[in-house]
């Protein structure tokens, strides 16, 4: 049986929701990667190229928007096209937090002037490359709708977690022993923050696609109905 | 193949038990092996494509074939543990108790209160005028009608809208008091807003009657039934809760055909 619409307009509509959500996860991951070279070459003006690069994420967000609304609205989307839609709108969400999440980091190089040695510097490329695999990972899962590579990436953010973990314990032993560096110290404590919180959209990311998939919601089995009716009227 | 009862309410009695059910037109066999369980005061739909089987389904279940020439079933159909094909089974007072509302209104040509009072006249349910003005203005009530109709009883039920005619069917079947409503394509031919009339009609009348609908608008089956059956080629597919249907099926025939790859 053929996998298209018998309405090949309804086809290029998809089509084109899906081109859209894989370009804004491609441009997300180049925003995310330029803003720690900023971090890492401490050039302001190349931060203030990434912090404007925002708004061509944002745009993309407001453009899916659109465009699911009007597939729901003309289509009536069911089952896989309908989990689809939902998936790629769910996912601009995240994306689009993941750009701002990307601006903040670049942010603080326009703002500030960092003194990174050689030991944060390795703990923070190990932490953005991990973060940074996860994401093209879970962008390229959610393209060719693979549940099994999306599964990887919940093992995979644990590592991003450990390492978030790592970096930041090591900062705060700065802190504690009164760094001569401290400002940057406290930046780093940010970016690694900024970084883990991107591993968890990823996360997010993932699920969703196993969902776009599988049509399981995952945390949804988490509470039975009466635990759930009692914490919502709590 | 599908399961025959849906998934979540397996613990209710169903009201119809279809068993292994084919029926042929001459050589041609329209439904495969189908058996089928219809949960009381349920909306169930019937999709598929044209040709699927879903009408001559349908019309199993109050022996509407028995009038197509050529047309031969097997299989057992149990309406509360009675097989309605024993050969013992009278196929009027059936008819009654399952009743039909067709695709086209077809009001017959007497007054609006005529039509409604004809069965049950005929079944002989009232045994006064005034029992039997009762029953024409509940059934009318029942269908929404009374109160566009009530000052223009004696006129006739040809002159209505579309929409009123079918709501005056829907009257006149509900008026022999029926167990189970059959609706063949009940809004096919009304405009979007009786159509909105009827699906809202079909949600009052569940509380009381068991409604099963065949419908190629995939949007009505999602809008009123809680149960949907997906037939294809003489074959049921799927049967489940329409939710489920509609979001997650399990077949992948369902799933291309509820989302527009064939049909």
């Amino acid at each position: 049986m053929s996998n298209d619409h018998i309405l090949g307009t309804y086809d290029e509509e998809l089509t084109n929701l899906q081109i859209l959500i894989t370009k804004m996860g491609n441009e997300c991951a180049e925003m995310i990667r330029q803003a720690i070279d900023c971090v890492i070459s401490n050039d302001s003006n190349a931060a203030k190229q990434v912090v404007s690069r925002d708004k061509l994420i944002n745009a993309i967000n407001a453009e899916i928007t659109v465009l699911s609304q009007n597939v729901i609205a003309l289509r009536s989307p069911m089952a896989n096209d309908l989990r689809l839609i939902l998936t790629i709108f769910q996912n601009a969400l995240n994306l689009e937090r993941t750009g701002d999440l990307a601006k903040n980091i670049a942010k603080i190089i326009v703002k500030n002037d960092l003194v990174i040695d050689a030991s944060a510097r390795d703990k923070l490329e190990k932490l953005s490359d991990a973060v940074l695999q996860n994401l093209t990972d879970v962008i390229t899962a959610f393209n060719g709708l693979d549940e099994a590579k999306a599964q990887t990436i919940f093992d995979a953010d644990k590592i991003v977690d450990d390492l978030h973990d790592d970096f930041s314990s090591s900062l705060m032993l700065r802190i504690k022993n009164d760094d001569a560096h401290s400002e940057t110290v406290m930046h780093l404590l940010f970016i690694s923050r900024h970084l883990e919180r991107i591993g968890d959209h990823a996360k997010n990311i993932a699920e969703a696609t196993i969902y776009a998939v599988s049509g399981e919601i995952n945390q949804l089995d988490v509470f039975d109905d009466v635990q759930f009716e009692a914490l919502l009227n709590a | 193949m599908a399961s025959n009862s849906p998934s979540d309410t397996q613990e209710i009695d169903p009201v119809v038990v279809c068993k292994n059910v084919n029926v042929f037109y001459g050589d041609k066999q329209a439904i495969n092996n189908i058996s089928l369980d219809i949960l009381p005061k349920t909306i169930t739909a019937f999709i598929g494509p044209s040709g699927c089987g879903k009408s001559t389904f349908l019309r199993a279940l109050n022996r509407m074939n028995d009038t197509i020439e050529g047309c031969r079933m097997e299989g057992e159909i149990l309406i509360d543990n009675t097989n309605i094909y024993h050969p013992d089974i009278d196929v009027v007072p059936l008819r009654a108790r399952v009743g039909m509302v067709f695709q086209k209104p077809n009001p017959f040509p007497k007054s609006i209160f005529d039509n409604v009072a004809y069965g049950p006249k005929i079944h002989g349910l009232a045994k006064t005028n005034a029992e039997l003005a009762d029953i024409v203005e509940n059934a009318l009530r029942g269908s929404g009608l009374w109160e566009e109709v009530k000052d223009r009883l004696d006129q006739p039920g040809t002159g209505l809208s579309g929409g009123q005619q079918q709501r005056l069917c829907i009257a006149r079947t509900i008026a022999v008091a029926p167990e189970i409503i059959l609706m063949d394509e009940p809004c096919s031919a009304l405009d979007p807003i009786a159509t909105a009339k009827i699906e809202a009609l079909m949600t009052d009348l569940a509380k009381d009657f068991t409604i099963i609908i065949v419908t190629h608008s995939m949007q009505q089956a999602a809008r009123v039934s809680k149960k949907t059956a997906f037939f294809h080629l003489g074959d049921l597919i799927e049967y489940d809760n329409t939710e489920t249907i509609f979001t997650n099926p399990t077949d992948s025939k369902t799933q291309d055909y509820i989302t527009g790859r064939f049909g």
